[in-house]
């Protein structure tokens, strides 16, 4: 046999076969020293079918040649020889018997498949009779053309910051800024039958959010809300202009699993309620200052829809409190839930349908003697806005 | 590469199979950054390289990539982690991959479903991980994603790469 160094001409294996046949056809490769590798059948049979695909799976190889079986029928072994090219140098198909093939047709398989493998090599005059075993190559680390990225800019990009748009400096200062349009409405059932409640239908309001995110995981928002048109009608038949407004500003910590974010949530709100008039008889105006601790979550489902949710308690620390005087001071709490749907059709405009609902509690501690057992001030609100973030 | 696609490939070859294996070597990507640079894998020599074909309509993904922007600080300066996006409209796959956020993950984008690389790989299975040693030799492949692979795939490659 003719040694060819380098020369690498592969086994694709044997395909319908095993049993003898399978082993004579492995013994005579081994003696030819042929590596076998492990192609998955549809793979096999496009090689030895070759049809469509054969070359282009061939040269996928990277080999000098590549040699398949199959058995066919039960009945024939087929050869199938293919170059580097994934050019066919032979297709042959000999008969097998029940014990596969006979020593005779093992002797010629064998001929046949030496001197195909010699014919896969270099031409005589390129062929190098006992070269000295060249040792591979150290993969070099080629610096990467100017129009292609290199591992090194790779790994300084994502040592530390966000590496999604590389075209642009490393930040994670991301801004965000909310406007729409929705209802708010009040309902204040004040307990003593001394205080005026109050009960509106829902009306315009406008909110306005604005968020900047410093790190990935923080976010920091202020936001507010007011009414636009909301008038209460007086004793006297006209009506005063009233006003439900609220402002929040909050700093939220996410811990980030997956497509969920949940994380506890800071921060200080006012809410505030009056009515542009005298009328001794109308509901008192009122405000609360509180303290927002809670938490905040959201759930993306796909790069588009996001759901937003939150649940905050809002101890009230100070504020104008109408029945001071008469049951003295209330302690004063809100229970705040939101949920927003934000839908994203572009990376950096997104639409946001939300509701909320903040229920203020008084309660006093001499509300026994006094008769009064306790306050309720609630503020439903919906929304829906456009948004944009960078 | 739109699910249809998928499903209609999956369907006709039954079982999908990868054409590059472990201990092959690798099929070249020509792959494209959100800046228009080329991405090949060549150019990585000399590196360890872990790549995951994704796309944004692939669920797993999305909790895939995440999980390993957590576990690749770990192996910084090792290991490159590349996360190949296979979606139709490259716009869409960025945007899929921004909002990720990833820090650590680095997206190239692979929009051709005829990319011969994109056959060669075979991500029917998405997401789809591979990982090439520095000379270039596939030494993990590994199909689909679980909570937890993360971190056992990162115990190998640290095991990997200190040999």
């Amino acid at each position: 046999m003719i040694f060819l160094p380098g020369l690498a001409v592969v086994f694709a294996g044997l395909l319908g076969g095993g049993g003898d046949v399978g082993k004579q056809v492995e013994a005579i490769l081994r003696e030819l020293h042929v590596k076998s590798i492990t192609l998955p059948p549809a793979q096999l049979r496009t090689l030895t079918h070759h049809g469509e695909g054969t070359r282009e799976l061939v040269r996928k190889l990277h080999v000098d040649g590549v040699i398949s079986f199959e058995v066919v029928g039960g009945v024939t072994l087929r050869l199938v020889i293919y170059d580097r090219d994934g050019g066919l140098k032979t297709y042959t198909d000999m008969p097998v018997g029940a014990h596969g093939l006979t020593s005779d047709d093992r002797d010629v398989l064998r001929s046949n498949l030496e001197d195909d493998i010699t014919s896969l090599g270099p031409s005589d005059d390129e062929i190098e009779i006992d070269p000295p075993p060249a040792p591979p190559a150290p993969p070099a680390p080629a610096p990467a053309a100017a129009d292609a990225v290199s591992a090194d800019e790779i790994a300084a990009l994502t040592a530390n910051e966000a590496v999604s748009t590389p075209a642009a400096p490393a930040h994670t200062l991301h801004l965000g800024l909310t406007a729409g349009l929705g209802v708010a409405s009040r309902t204040f059932d004040p307990g003593p039958e001394t205080v005026a409640g109050y009960r509106s239908s829902p009306v315009a309001a406008v909110v306005v959010e604005a968020h900047v995110q410093p790190t990935r995981r923080t976010s920091l928002a202020i936001g507010t809300e007011r009414t636009l048109q909301l008038a209460t009608p007086l004793r006297d038949g006209t009506s005063a202009a009233t006003t439900i407004s609220r402002w929040e500003a909050s700093a939220t910590y996410a811990i980030i699993d997956g497509d969920f974010e949940l994380g506890p949530r800071l921060g200080v709100g006012r809410r505030a309620f009056s009515i542009d008039a005298v009328d001794p008889a109308r509901s008192p105006d009122g405000d609360y200052n509180y303290v927002i601790a809670g938490v905040a979550g959201a759930a993306h489902f796909g790069p588009h829809v996001t759901l937003r949710g939150n649940v905050l308690l809002e101890p009230v620390v100070f504020g104008t409190e109408p029945t001071e005087m008469a049951f003295g001071e209330a302690t004063r709490w809100a229970l705040d839930v939101g949920a927003a749907l934000e839908l994203r059709p572009w990376t950096h405009l997104f639409a946001r349908v939300s509701a909320t609902y903040q229920r203020f509690t008084w309660s006093w501690s001499m509300a026994g003697a006094r008769g009064a057992g306790g306050a309720v001030d609630e503020y439903p609100a919906g929304a829906i806005a456009i948004g944009a973030d960078y | 590469m739109k699910p249809s696609v998928i499903l209609l490939g999956l369907a006709l070859t039954g079982v999908a199979t990868a054409e590059v294996k472990k201990g092959e070597h690798f099929v070249e990507l020509d792959a494209k950054t959100a800046a228009g640079k080329h991405f090949r894998l060549k150019d990585m020599a000399g590196k360890w390289v872990l790549f995951t074909f994704g796309a944004s309509w692939c669920e797993p993904c999305r909790k895939e990539l995440p999980a390993w922007d957590r576990v690749a600080p770990k192996l910084a300066g090792k290991v490159l982690f590349v996360a190949v996006n296979i979606n139709n409209d490259m716009d869409e796959g960025r945007q899929f991959m921004e909002s990720l956020k990833l820090r650590h993950v680095f997206p190239v984008y692979l929009p051709d479903e005829n990319s011969p690389a994109l056959k060669a790989y075979d991500p029917s299975h998405l997401p789809s991980t591979f990982v090439i040693d520095p000379e270039g030799v596939v030494r993990v492949v590994q199909y689909g994603y679980h909570a937890g692979d993360e971190d056992k795939l990162a115990q190998s490659l640290a095991d990997l790469t200190k040999k």
